[in-house]
C-alpha cells in the first residue's frame, strides 16, 4: 500500500545497509601542496591529511554501533600528484570503494593523543583519546584535477548503476585549485549532473590556499570575499547546500542563504558529516 | 482494579530484533488482580550513540523497581557506573572506545499506578525524559496525552537521559512529570516517538477517530499495522515500542 498524496522529497532516502550511500574523496597530493598555510604553521599537504583523517574518522563513529561498524556507507579516496588512483595502503590498496567497516578496522595507524575535555567543575582535564591515521602528508608531481575528477565520475557513475535509489553520493575534494591539465568547471558541472532517484550528488570542495590574502570563508554565497580565480573556480563548482545541510549551518550558528555552496575556504568541513541523518541525535549531546 | 499489561516491539526495518533499542518494563505482558502499586516503563534508546539499548533497558528496569520518582532520580549515578561496568567488560575497538566516550542517551516514560479503597479507581503518576508519550483513553478516545500532545511537537533532537553526568547538569529543567485518575474501562498508552508521532497525527486529522491501535491485540497484529503504515510513509521508519495498560473492574465489581 502506498500513500499517493505523499511529496517527492529529494535528499530523503534512508541510508541503510540495503540502501547504502557512498562518500567519494579526491585529494590533491601534488607537488604544489608542500607549500605553507598562511598563519598555520603548516603545509598544505598536512592540511589535506588532517582533514581526511577527521573526515574518515568522524564518518567511521558516525557509523559504529554497539555490535560493530555498519554499512550506511561505501568510501573511496581518490590520490592525485604522481598517479591518479585509489589513495588507499596496506590491505585496501588498489581499491576504488570499500564498506566503511573495512575502512574502520584498517586505518594505517591509531595514535593516542591527549585532549582537553571539561571536568564539570569549570576546569580542564587531560583525557586521552584515540586517533585513527590512513594518510599522511604527501606532495610531489603535477596537479592532474580533471583527469581525477573525471576518474570520480566513472566510479560514482558505476555506485549509482548498482544502486539507484540510494541517498544522492557525496564528493569531498581536498584541493588547493591550482589545476595542471586545464579548467575543471566541465568535469565538475558533470558530476553534480550525475544523480540518483533521492537527487543530484553533491560535490563540496575544501580549499586550502596558500594566499597571504585567503581569510578562512565557511559556505559562502557569493565568492566576493575569496582572495584568487582557483578560490572562485572552486566556490562555482561546488553544489548549492540543501535545505537540510543550511538548516543544519543555521544551527551551528554560521550564516547561510539558499545560494550558499558546499565550498570552505582554509577551514574545515566537520559539519557535513554531523549533518548526516541516520538517527535520532540528542539535544544534550553536542 | 483488574490491570492487563500487553508489550509490543518491532524494530527498525532492516535492522534484527538483537539491534533494537527500544526497551520497556515489564518486557512481556501479565496480568495483575488489585495491585497496590504497579510500575511500568518504556525507553528508546538514541540509534547516534553508542550501547543506549543497554541504557535504555538498565533505566526502565530501574525505574519499575524504584519506590518513587525521587528514589529513580537518586539512583541514576549507580545505573550510570553500571553501564560503564559493562562496556568495559570486553575490549573494544578504537571507533567504539571513541564513540562510548559520549556515552549512551535514552527517553524514559514511567507510569506508576497506585489503587486505593476504591475498586475501579486508581490514580497514575508519570515522569517523562524526551519523547516517549503517555496517552491515557477514556470510551476508546484520546483523554490526556504527556508529555507531548501535538505531532508538531516531536523534532529529532529531543533532550535524553544520559550515561554521562555531564551530560545531564541540567536534566531538572528537562523532566516532566504529571499525575490524574483514571477509572476501569480506560486504556493507557506507552508509546515511543515514532509511534507516538503516527498517534497523534492520525487523530489530528480524524478528532472523532477511536484509538487507532484498538484492535492490536497480537504481536502479529503489531507487527502488521507497523509494516502497512511505515510502507504508506506514515510512520517513521524506527524502533517501535506499545506497552498497554487495560484497566477493567476487579472480578466482583460493577
Amino acid at each position: 500500500m502506498s500513500d499517493t498524496n505523499t511529496p517527492v522529497t529529494l535528499y530523503s532516502a534512508e541510508i541503510s545497509r540495503a540502501n547504502p550511500s557512498c562518500f567519494l574523496f579526491v585529494i590533491d597530493q601534488s607537488g604544489s601542496m608542500i607549500d605553507p598555510l598562511p598563519n598555520q604553521g603548516k603545509s598544505k599537504a598536512q592540511g589535506v591529511a588532517d582533514a581526511i583523517n577527521r573526515l574518515l574518522q568522524n564518518l567511521v563513529i558516525k557509523c559504529a554501533r554497539s555490535e560493530g561498524m555498519r554499512d550506511y556507507y561505501h568510501i573511496g579516496v581518490i590520490g592525485y600528484g604522481n598517479d591518479i588512483g585509489p589513495a588507499f595502503g596496506g590491505a585496501l590498496a588498489g581499491r576504488d570503494l570499500v564498506p566503511i567497516s573495512e575502512l574502520g578496522n584498517n586505518p594505517a595507524r591509531v595514535e593516542e593523543r591527549v585532549k582537553k575535555v571539561d571536568d564539570g567543575a569549570g576546569g580542564l582535564l587531560d583525557q586521552k583519546v584515540k586517533f585513527a591515521v590512513w594518510f599522511d602528508a604527501q606532495g610531489n608531481g603535477g596537479t592532474p584535477m580533471c583527469a581525477a575528477l573525471t576518474r570520480a565520475h566513472e566510479i560514482l557513475s558505476g555506485f549509482l548503476a548498482q544502486h539507484p535509489g540510494c541517498f544522492p553520493p557525496v564528493v569531498i575534494h581536498i584541493t588547493d585549485g591550482e589545476s595542471g591539465d586545464g579548467n575543471p568547471t566541465d568535469i565538475m558541472n558533470q558530476i553534480k549532473a550525475l544523480k540518483s532517484t533521492d537527487g543530484n550528488v553533491l560535490l563540496y570542495n575544501l580549499h586550502l590556499s596558500a594566499n597571504p590574502n585567503a581569510i578562512s570563508v565557511t559556505f559562502p554565497d557569493s565568492p566576493a570575499q575569496l582572495p584568487d580565480d582557483y578560490a572562485r573556480v572552486m566556490f562555482a563548482g561546488a553544489s548549492v547546500l540543501t535545505p537540510f545541510m543550511q538548516s543544519v549551518a543555521r544551527e551551528q550558528g554560521l550564516h547561510v542563504t539558499a545560494n550558499s555552496r558546499g565550498f570552505v575556504l582554509n577551514a574545515d568541513l566537520a559539519l557535513i558529516i554531523q549533518a548526516l541523518e541516520i538517527g535520532t541525535r540528542p539535544s544534550n549531546l553536542r | 482494579m483488574h490491570i492487563t499489561l500487553q508489550t509490543f516491539r518491532l524494530p527498525k526495518a532492516g535492522n534484527t530484533e538483537a539491534e533494537c533499542e527500544d526497551a520497556s518494563w515489564p518486557e512481556t505482558g501479565e496480568e495483575r488482580e488489585a495491585p497496590r502499586v504497579l510500575r511500568a516503563a518504556v525507553a528508546d534508546g538514541a540509534t547516534e550513540t553508542l550501547f543506549s539499548g543497554l541504557w535504555a533497558s538498565l533505566l526502565t528496569r530501574a525505574y519499575s523497581y524504584a519506590p518513587s520518582h525521587a528514589a529513580f532520580l537518586n539512583a541514576l549515578p549507580a545505573l550510570r557506573a553500571d553501564w560503564q561496568q559493562r562496556i568495559e567488560a570486553n575490549p573494544l575497538p578504537w571507533y567504539a572506545e571513541e564513540k562510548a566516550r559520549s556515552g549512551a542517551f535514552a527517553t524514559l516514560l514511567g507510569l506508576t499506578l497506585k489503587t486505593g479503597h476504591a475498586r475501579d479507581v486508581t490514580y497514575y503518576e508519570c515522569l517523562a525524559v524526551g519523547d516517549s508519550c503517555l496517552f491515557h483513553m477514556r470510551d476508546a478516545h484520546l483523554f490526556r496525552a504527556f508529555p507531548l500532545t501535538r505531532a508538531a511537537d516531536f523534532n529529532n533532537s529531543p533532550y535524553l537521559l544520559a550515561s554521562h553526568p555531564l551530560r545531564n547538569a541540567d536534566l531538572a529543567e528537562h523532566l516532566r512529570s504529571t499525575a490524574h485518575r483514571a477509572v476501569a474501562g480506560d486504556t493507557l498508552l506507552l508509546l515511543t516517538d515514532a509511534l507516538a508521532h503516527w498517534f497523534l497525527q492520525a487523530i489530528e486529522a480524524d478528532p472523532a477517530r477511536p484509538d487507532p491501535l484498538r484492535n492490536v491485540t497480537t504481536p502479529d497484529a503489531f507487527a502488521q499495522l507497523v509494516q502497512q503504515e511505515r510502507e504508506a510513509h506514515r510512520l517513521r521508519n524506527d524502533d517501535t515500542t506499545l506497552l498497554r495498560l487495560t484497566l477493567e473492574a476487579a472480578i466482583g465489581t460493577t
